[in-house]
This record gives structure tokens, sequence and C-alpha cells, in this order.
């Protein structure tokens, strides 16, 4: 099991990553940005999926927080957006993210998306 | 043709909602946007504070239900005029609502003696740069919006730049004689309403001269400002940012709406940036 952290504005996304997830680990959900890195500092989890777009502080600004410190280097970090799929790609390699999943939410392969990205070497 | 007809349809300015109503309305009409960019009540007072925008001059359109289902934002500067965060729900989208608040907004913008009216819209937005073209906007210059991961500066400027830092008096006087066109967002006004503003100033024995002056946030470098001269502004630009990236390693950096030609976009790549999206500026005059 491990420990699951979901920064995402959209409510009922981040509702049903939780659903999705909850069964097989341990899952926290943020609505904003702010308490999105609350959690991470908190917590400490194995893994973040992180929205680029948020209200408060762009999805960038905390993976490149999370990035920055040593303290949080063993976790994962996935850009979780509606970005063009392109687009979320070059930020993720450049913010050194360990994975991207795009949105809308695919139920059949989310989880295995994200259990992929936890066994994979890190980046 | 209005589906709902414009009787059915309430115009009420922005002012009479709370900031947190405003930031509701604002992202249900941006809930599919190609570029997700919702945004907080804080977000929106400091969005309505910096870019001068007029709450009582913008408007949200209710339906006869009372819901709001368009909105639409005017910002005043002089005789020039800026139309933003225009959206209309996704499932009210096909009504013509979008017209119906740009009619209303460029109505409103002659009225308080506007002759030139701006926007931007991404690129891709299709739809939306349909009705501005009807509504007589042609198009201006792509602007970039640009993103760098925090770290301290990844390249090596060429050698022999002096730099200093700018006061806030050098910053106020560098913005108010910069050579470089801005956007609304990067206009001095813009700059100087958001503060927390900081400078560097590089120099070569060359005559090479630039300056480039951003806010600084708890997060993040935006709100960019830069101008050179000389003959080597690609080396300029380099050791400017080389300085602000050394002098502020921890923080993610945005920049908004680069002129695309402009020959300064080469330097932000060297240095790491990277384009995320583009934005199409519009002009109309009245």
């Amino acid at each position: 099991m491990s420990v699951i952290v979901v920064i995402d504005d959209n409510h009922e996304n981040a509702r049903l990553a939780a659903r999705l997830l909850s069964p097989h680990h341990q899952v926290m959900v943020a609505n904003d940005g702010e308490s999105g890195l609350t959690l991470v500092f908190d917590h400490q989890p194995d893994i973040a999926l992180v929205d680029l777009g948020l209200p408060d502080i762009d999805g960038q600004a905390i993976i490149g927080m999370i990035r920055q410190n040593p303290v949080l280097a063993h976790m994962r970090v996935v850009a979780f957006t509606a970005y063009p799929e392109e687009t979320a790609y070059e930020i993720a390699r450049v913010y050194g993210c360990d994975g991207v999943i795009i949105k809308p939410i695919n139920t059949r392969v989310f989880v295995k998306q994200v259990e992929d990205i936890l066994c994979r070497e890190q980046t | 043709m209005l589906s709902q007809s414009p009787s059915s349809l309430q115009i009420v300015p922005c002012s009479h909602f709370t900031y947190e109503r405003l930031a509701d309305i604002y992202n249900d009409t941006r809930v599919d946007y190609i570029v997700p960019m919702p945004m907080n009540a804080r977000r929106v007072q400091e969005y309505t504070h910096d870019y001068d925008v007029d709450l009582d001059q913008s408007i949200i359109i209710e339906n006869g239900a009372g819901r709001a289902v368009a909105m639409g934002m005017l910002a005043f500067r002089g005789q020039r005029a800026w139309i933003t965060r225009l959206g209309v729900c996704p499932d009210q989208r096909g009504r013509k609502l979008g017209d119906y608040v740009m009619d209303e907004l460029l109505r409103r913008a002659r009225e308080r003696g506007a002759k030139a009216v701006q926007l931007e819209v991404i690129v891709g937005n299709d739809p939306a740069a349909r009705l501005f073209i009807k509504k007589g906007f042609s198009f201006n210059r792509e602007l970039l919006i640009l993103s760098r991961p925090p770290a301290a500066a990844t390249t090596t400027p060429a050698p022999d730049f002096s730099i200093a830092s700018l006061s806030e008096t050098e910053i106020l006087t560098s913005l108010q004689t910069r050579t470089c066109a801005s956007s609304w967002l990067d206009d001095t006004e813009s700059l100087v309403n958001t503060g927390h503003l900081v400078g560097f100033r590089a120099s070569h024995a060359n005559g090479s001269v630039g300056w480039l002056i951003c806010k600084k946030s708890r997060f993040q470098l935006s709100h960019f400002a830069l101008d050179v001269s000389g003959d080597c502004p690609h080396e300029t630009i380099l050791a400017l940012l080389d300085t602000l990236h050394r002098s502020y390693p921890t923080q993610d950096t945005k920049f908004e709406n680069l002129d695309a030609l402009s020959p300064a976009l080469s330097a932000f790549l060297n240095a790491g940036y990277i384009e995320v999206f583009r934005r199409t500026e519009m002009v109309l005059s009245l």
C-alpha cells in the first residue's frame, strides 16, 4: 500500500481518482495548491498527482517546489492534467516529473497507470 | 439569433458579486478550456486590481432562471480598453451568448470613450477567434507563454558584463522609458499595480546595455519587462537571466506574452525556458 496525494481543483475528478485508488492505497486529496503542498510536506507521500492548472498556485510551481526539496527526493510526481498532451509531456520532462496522466481519467487503466509509475525506477 | 430572447437574459455588473462567486462563475465557463487556468477568489481580486478591470463595466449574464451562464470583463487605461475572461458555460454554447456579451462590452467601451479595444485568445480556440473577427477585431501579433522550473542558471553568460540591481526608483524609471511594445498583462501599469518588482541592469564595455524587471512572489517569478540595446542583445539577455536565476534559484518562472517574433526568444530558450502555449493578440479601433 502506498501513500498518494491527489492535488486537483476539480472536485469530481479528485473524488473519482480517490475512489479508484483507495481500495489499494492510502489517498489524500487537496483541491488547491496551498493545501496540496501542506499535505505533501506533512505526509511525504510515495507519489503526488499534481494538476497543472490550479486556482491559487500554478501546478508547475508546486512540482518545482517538491523537486527542490531533498526531503521529498524519494517522491514520485505526476503531471495530472487536461493540458494538450504534447505540452503536458514537455512540462513533465522539464520539471522532472516521473509521469503524465492526461485527464479525463480513463477508469479502466488509471490505477495501473499510477502503480506503474510507483514501480518504475525513479528518474 | 439568440435562442433565449434577450428579454429573458439579465446583464448584471460583476461588481454585484463577491470575488468568490466571480471565481466560481469564471471557472464554470472555463471548465473545458484548452489550457485550464482556474482562479480562486484571491486570484480574481488580484487580477482585477493588477489589470485595472472595471467591475462595474464587466458583466455576468444570467438566464431566466437566474443562473449565471456567461461573463466578460472590461478594463480601461486611458482611451484603451481590454476585454478579458470572456466565457460561456459549456451547456449554454451555440446560443449566441458570446455575441451578446461581446456586443454589450463593446457598447460599454464606446460609451466610456475608448478608441481601441484589445484582447487575447489562446491559439486553437477557433470559435472564440471567429467571434472576435466577426466583431471586427484583427490579428495584431502572436504572444508566447514561457515557463522555466526552479534552478540556478544553466548557461554560462558571456563574460565582462557588469550587473547591478535596480532600485525601486530605477525600476519605475526604466519601465516608463522602455521601448518594447507591451501587452496588457505586462504594461507598465500592470507591473506597477502588481508590485513586488525586482530588476537588474547589465552593461558591457562594447556599449551593449539592458535591463530586466519582473515580479517576485513566494513561488514564482512573473510579469516580465525587458529592454536591451547595443551589438549583443542575446548575450545581454543571457547575462540578465543568469543573474535573475542565480538570485532566485528556488522560484518557478512564468513569462506571459513574449512576442513570438521577439529576438529575445532564443536567449530565453537557451536559459531553459519552454513554450507552454500561445495567444493571439487582436485589436479593434472604435
